[in-house]
């Protein structure tokens, strides 16, 4: 097991406090983000997903509690702050509604020039991160407006890329895209962890993804961390999950189904591919029989 | 009496040129669709494909550069109607931010009911049944912008109830939404079809919502590549993938498996249908 780049301590998170609107977004929340890991984090909405990860880079502060980045509080001082910003980098929701350079190259640009990185490594870093979202060299020199919504969001993500963060955050990266551009983003986002072996922390609300790629997952509820465990090891908890407002993958209710109607297969089967399998070694036993 | 709710004959639209004069493209090329009241049409495509444009014409937010749209008999080119076409066909965005207007929820349902110069008991009756069809009926007098993502879905989708319209155009009602969001949103589209008699037309990316629908039409750079049940079009697996697509998970294990030549029935839409199949398979002798 890999150590932990990132140790988020006793967080607790209180909007508005002392005020009529006070709100307690997140309470004593405790995660460790390992090194290399791919981190799935699952919650209803207002669970509190967002406000945890904006505490990830230092862009809003815990009321109490902690973030250490390397067993270094993140908080601490103005320059813990500046390499928290650049060691972790944040993907928001829809995030290609703040490009706004002129050019898919500036917009890139955009957060290596904020690191006062000399212009070779700033067009190094671009056409890099470029490379892995599969921007191809023709568009960069076109408006981001002039791109498609796919198009649009792998240039935003882009900008986060180039700047090579050790733990990359996305909010919700394939939400109101189609299939293929689902694939094609989730393909984008491993080829940059699989090259560099950055720890990559995916908000999502589906499922099927979280079971498909996280190696853990974690699950909020109302603020607090409810279960934290393999997809294997959280997807066995259908009822809890249903009741707090999420769901298990098709192939994990269908699995179910199959139990009840007397056809067992081994393990827990949360994908396609794993139903697949199982059922094909059924079908061998069968042949046998 | 004629059944048809909207009929979309040879429909062209683009966007006008941009200001360095580029020529325009199609966004929509001789699309014809015959939409029957009482039905629940869903449409899939690509982002790009034209769905939303598509969408947009059904209630005259955008007009025809060739061909029609018919709307409950109503020429939606026709200005004067403009107001009873928006009446009759009402429609829910993506994000439920952008279509909430007021601080108090009955008052963001009671909304567009006010405009259209109702009566104040008859607009009072409308946002009860309204808010007690989406199920949120105790939140009546809350804030809505303290409430869920899912629960401001569901006020954005009373707000459009509220005006009693006889189709409803859902664009990727929830695409923002959590899995109890999306549970109940469909549920609430269940309700209108079988319950109300209303005509749905749902844009999604979620596969297993298009299943649920009467016909799903896929969409590919501006035309209609395909119209069927869910059940004949989710039969073309490779032909959906190649356009961006893909099935319902259900379908999709059934073909993976029909491909290692195990003998089961491709259209499975629901887990319960694909259970079944399966058990039927594995426990025959």
């Amino acid at each position: 097991m890999n150590e932990p780049i990132l140790k988020i301590e006793n967080l607790t998170h209180v909007y508005s406090p002392n005020t009529p609107f006070e709100m307690t977004a997140l309470h004593d929340v405790n995660i460790e983000i390992r090194k290399g890991e791919i981190l799935g984090i699952i919650g209803h909405t207002g669970s509190g997903k967002s406000t945890l990860i904006q505490h990830l880079n230092a862009l809003i502060k815990p009321t109490s509690g902690r973030i250490l980045l390397d067993g270094r509080d993140i908080n601490e001082s103005k320059s813990s702050i500046k390499e928290a910003r650049s060691r972790v980098g944040l993907v928001f929701q829809y995030p290609e509604y703040q490009l706004f350079e002129e050019t898919v190259y500036k917009d890139i640009a955009f957060g290596p020039k904020n690191m006062k990185l000399t212009p070779e490594e700033i067009d190094g870093r671009v056409r890099e991160a470029a490379g892995f979202v599969g921007v191809e060299e023709a568009l960069l020199e076109r408006s981001p407006f002039d791109l498609s919504g796919g198009q649009k969001r792998r240039v935003a993500i882009a900008g986060v890329i180039a700047m090579m963060p050790e733990v990359l955050v996305l909010d919700e990266p394939m939400a109101g895209l189609d299939p293929g551009g689902c694939e094609e983003i989730m393909e984008n986002i491993l080829a940059y962890h699989d090259k560099t072996g950055a720890a990559v922390v995916v908000v999502t609300h589906s499922m099927e993804e979280a079971a498909r790629r996280a190696d853990r997952m974690i699950v909020l509820n109302h603020g607090m961390v409810a279960m934290s465990g393999t997809p294997e090891e959280i997807f066995t908890h259908g009822g809890e999950l249903r009741r707090m407002g999420l769901a298990t993958p098709v192939m994990t209710d269908l699995a179910d189904e199959l139990c009840k109607l007397g056809v067992k297969l081994p393990g827990t089967v949360y994908t396609v591919e794993q139903m697949a399998a199982a059922l094909m070694e059924l079908e061998r036993g069968r042949a046998h029989a | 009496m004629d059944d048809t709710a909207i009929k979309i004959e040879n429909l062209t639209f683009f966007y006008n040129s941009d200001e360095e004069g580029r020529a325009p493209e199609d966004v929509l090329s001789n699309v014809s669709l015959n939409i029957e009241k009482g039905s629940f049409i869903a449409v899939l495509g690509h982002n790009g494909s034209g769905k939303s444009t598509l969408a947009r014409h059904l209630n005259a937010l955008l007009l025809p550069k060739g061909g029609a749209v018919t709307v409950f008999g109503m020429d939606t080119k026709d200005e004067e109607l403009t107001l009873e076409i928006r009446r009759r066909v009402g429609m829910v965005f993506q994000n439920p931010d952008n279509q909430i207007v007021s601080n108090v929820v009955e008052e963001d349902v009671a909304f567009a009911p006010e405009n259209l110069g109702i009566p104040t008991p008859e607009i009072r009756a409308r946002v009860d049944e309204a808010l007690k069809t989406v199920g949120m009926y105790e939140f009546r007098t809350h804030a809505p912008h303290l409430l869920s993502g899912g629960q401001k879905q569901r006020i954005a989708i009373a707000g459009v109830l509220a005006m009693r319209p006889k189709c409803v155009v859902f664009d990727e009602p929830t695409a923002m939404l959590d899995p109890q969001g999306r549970r109940d949103v469909m549920e609430i589209i269940g309700r209108m079809k079988n319950e109300m008699g209303s005509t749905v037309i749902l844009i999604t990316h979620h596969m297993e919502e298009a299943a649920m629908a009467d016909t799903v039409v896929v969409m590919s750079d501006g035309k209609i590549v395909m119209d069927g049940a869910p059940r004949e079009v989710f039969t073309h697996v490779e032909e959906l993938e190649s356009l961006g697509l893909t099935v319902p998970g259900t379908v999709k294990l059934m073909w993976e498996l029909r491909k290692n030549g195990v003998d089961v029935p491709l259209g499975a839409l629901t887990v319960n249908e694909c259970a079944n199949a399966l058990a039927a398979h594995f426990q025959s002798k």
